[in-house]
């Protein structure tokens, strides 16, 4: 892992091919520091764990058998039509 | 032109133009970038997105309306534009869902909904920067909570 040493106010760069992202120190308060980021668009920048968490979710959807989707199928659509009949 | 796929559904016949890229993939599954929207008459209204290269690969999705009656919120300017979008019609919205063996510990994703674009036909799972919403709600207290906001509209009409 390199390690780099920081001030507040001073940024990194990334270049990755001809994309640069550039991260910006900007404030540490107790132990926390916050960080600007510059990058195009098409850059997703996430919390990490918020990242492994939606992984975590997707990979879990595909545990889902559509044998059990047909056993459930009632619990949605029940709710939905009775909602139907309340607007109408 | 119409094109014969192998998901995990079965073999399907879908008109080329059906096909939704995810050019960024989905988180877990990056590599991955051609899917259909399946729309199965007995899972509905879970509907399947289902990945065109790996048969392996469906998601069970639904309207996160249904679940949560008030469900709403902003895309950023770079994402309309990139999935095209002029209008919110333009866009169909859906929450992946988790469906374990136990009906009662089914989740639903309100934090990183899946958008489509019906333009340009791209897609992105887009994550919500919100604390209203998770990314495991439990389908049973939405539902709950749904019906009990709508008892409500009702009777204030």
């Amino acid at each position: 892992m390199l390690i780099l040493s920081r001030k507040i106010g001073q940024s990194i760069v990334i270049q990755a091919g001809n994309r640069k992202i550039k991260l910006i120190m900007l404030e540490q308060d107790n132990g926390s520091i916050k960080i600007g980021f510059e990058a195009p668009k098409e850059i997703k920048i996430y919390r990490e764990e918020v990242y492994e968490e939606i992984v975590k979710q997707n990979k879990a959807a595909l545990e889902s058998d559509v044998n059990r989707l047909r056993k459930i199928k009632t619990t949605i659509p029940k709710l939905v039509k009775r909602d139907d009949k309340q607007n109408s | 032109m119409i094109k014969e796929y192998e998901t995990k559904l079965g073999s399907v016949k879908i008109e080329t133009e059906r096909t939704i890229t995810f050019e960024y993939g989905i988180p877990g599954f990056e590599d991955l970038k051609q899917f259909v929207l399946l729309e199965p008459e007995d899972t509905h209204p879970i509907m399947w997105l289902a990945s065109l290269e790996n048969n392996n690969v469906a998601f069970p999705v639904t309207f996160p309306q249904l679940i949560r009656s008030d469900y709403q919120f902003t895309l950023p300017q770079d994402l309309t534009e990139y999935l095209g979008l002029e209008k919110p019609e333009d866009a169909i919205i859906l929450s992946i869902l988790t469906i374990p063996e136990k009906e009662d510990e089914i989740t639903i994703n309100l934090a990183a909904p899946i958008i489509i674009s019906q333009k340009n036909h791209k897609g992105i799972q887009y994550l919500i920067e919100s604390e209203e919403y998770k990314i495991r709600h439990l389908l049973k207290e939405e539902l709950e909570r749904s019906k009990v906001i709508l008892s409500a509209q009702k009777d204030g009409e």
